[in-house]
């Protein structure tokens, strides 16, 4: 390694050193000086405000640059969030319906109906197990046993269900009538109508985007435009949102600034 | 002076992104601080779940129940749970039954901090007028059990006592027997998986809440009748609070929620005049 870049790391290290201290020390003080006042108390609670808000201002700083806190955040974040599923998947899945389930059958007076329960068990979970043969590559090749197992499953689950939930049910409204006697134009079906039409034109490539079909294509891809504004629109909201949260959590739960 | 402006717009084009995130902050802190009424009305899509809940209050009184699937965890607490406080409330105040259950494992604690605190406040009783069922895997073939066999799908609520106990669930075969079935959804194992394994399947009446970021994708749901309502992001929350005159997290949020989208219109249109402006002086100057 040359000196340049033993240097260069040298410093880096020094400098993360220094964001962390000097953040840290920030929250020791404010937190300090939280609990002096009695608006946090100390216990699980006021832990865990406290633990929020330094992650909180740690995932956020990255909005500033990438920084030795953003990245500790974010490892401690997947590293909480996987222990938290292990513990969910064993109470919930594991011991309820494996360890106990059969626990229970080997109690009970042993019939042809318990040797099938049993069977119901056993067979799915070594099924599931042969996963975990990737880890010796000389076995490897059983763990395919289970994924084809999980992809045919879940494709014939999946076809028929998708295929009357998505196409059969979604055409359905857009076959309703454009004029009724009645009613008059139903403008939202003609807009359903000229939106399904001209976007399904737009993705036929069989045929040149000339003429009217060019024509029909363009109005399809306006219809596109205007589906997208939407959807981020909403994403927009929706990010907005989780920073309103925060911004509350940090100003009403942690500092007391928001009534 | 052209080529004076020019400079200066160049500049105003490289503008600091971090500028824009400050604003945005303030944009959301100061509506915190200054507090101002904002009208809220409700839209069709979340009155229709509101009537929904009220219809089953008026025709089956304490016999009526709907079913809370919490398909989020608490990365979209912030949108979800207002409208999951909400819904809860509004079930509880009409003496309905209350089966909450889950698709995501990540949010078992959130969905049962959230239910003790609503049955609490309602003085609701555990077994008889709500049943946390918890998680269970599975989604798709899940939900295609509870419209075969409920019971099979859960013998058991999250606590480990029998279901065919319970007397929220003690008579609920299928999932026919549910008079209303709402998933409160951040992504997939959600409405969607609903609408495809459950709605399609089955037919009985489901709505939805969503994040904001999913909202767009559920419109063609309700105009195909797949889905009775949608309450969709914070804004949909509030709506339902206001619906419900119970004003909480989601009504707050309103105001710094308006006043952030101005903020960030204006640096759309700002944008773009910068955009048409150079673009301008380019074709002038070429």
């Amino acid at each position: 390694m040359s000196n340049i870049d033993t240097t260069t790391i040298a410093t880096s290290k020094k400098s993360d050193f220094l964001v962390f201290a000097i953040f840290f020390s920030i929250i020791i003080i404010v937190n300090a000086i939280l609990l002096g006042s009695g608006h946090l108390k100390w216990g699980l609670e006021g832990v865990g405000i406290m633990m929020g808000a330094a992650f909180t201002i740690s995932l956020y700083s990255f909005l500033y640059k990438d920084n030795p806190l953003f990245k500790m955040a974010e490892h401690f974040y997947v590293g909480v969030a996987t222990a938290y599923l292990i513990i969910v998947t064993w109470y919930s899945v594991i011991l309820t319906d494996v360890i106990y389930a059969f626990r229970d059958l080997t109690k009970a007076p042993f019939s042809s109906s318990v040797f099938w329960q049993m069977v119901a068990i056993i067979l799915p979970t070594l099924i599931g197990l042969l996963v975990y043969t990737r880890i010796i590559p000389r076995f490897a090749w059983m763990s395919k046993i289970t994924f084809s197992i999980i992809i045919g499953f879940g494709s014939g689950l999946a076809i028929p269900n998708l295929i009357n939930a998505y196409i059969l049910e979604q055409a359905k409204p857009s076959m309703t009538a454009l004029w009724t006697s009645a009613g008059g134009f139903e403008w939202n079906a003609i807009i359903v109508f000229i939106g399904v039409i001209s976007t399904l034109i737009y993705f036929f490539f069989s045929l040149e985007h000339k003429g009217a079909v060019g024509a029909t294509a363009k109005v399809g891809i306006w219809f596109l435009m205007v589906s997208f504004g939407a959807s981020f629109g909403f994403t927009v909201m929706a990010r907005f949102s989780l920073l309103i949260e925060r911004v509350n959590f940090l100003f009403h739960d942690w500092i007391p600034l928001i009534k | 002076m052209g080529m004076q402006m020019k400079f200066d717009l160049k500049k105003l084009f490289n503008l600091d992104r971090r500028i824009i995130y400050l604003l945005i902050f303030l944009s959301i802190l100061i509506p915190f601080l200054v507090e101002f009424d904002l009208p809220i009305k409700a839209n069709k899509d979340v009155k229709n779940i509101f009537n929904k809940i009220e219809d089953v209050a008026k025709n089956k009184g304490h016999q009526g129940s709907i079913l809370l699937s919490f398909d989020f965890d608490n990365a979209s607490k912030a949108e979800l749970e207002p409208m999951a406080r909400s819904l809860l409330a509004h079930a509880f105040k009409n003496n309905l039954r209350v089966i909450a259950m889950g698709h995501w494992p990540n949010g078992v604690e959130l969905a049962k901090s959230i239910l003790n605190d609503l049955a609490r406040e309602f003085k609701k009783e555990y077994g008889e007028d709500w049943v946390y069922l918890g998680y269970r895997p599975g989604v798709s073939i899940l939900i295609i059990n509870m419209g075969k066999d409920f019971k099979s799908a859960f013998q058991t609520d999250a606590f480990g006592k029998n279901t065919k106990e319970l007397a929220a669930t003690k008579n609920i075969k299928t999932i026919n027997d549910i008079d209303y079935v709402i998933s409160l959804s951040a992504g997939s194992g959600g409405i969607e998986d609903w609408v495809v394994y459950g709605r399609s399947k089955y037919h009985f009446e489901l709505g939805g809440a969503c994040t904001a970021v999913m909202a767009a994708d559920f419109y063609p749901f309700l105009q195909s009748g797949q889905l009775n309502g949608l309450i969709g992001g914070l804004a949909g929350a509030a709506q339902y609070e206001t619906l419900l005159g119970r004003p909480a997290e989601a009504v707050s949020g309103m105001r710094p929620q308006s006043i952030a989208h101005i903020v960030l219109i204006f640096f759309i249109l700002f944008g773009n005049f910068c955009y048409l402006i150079d673009r301008f002086y380019l074709s002038k100057r070429s």
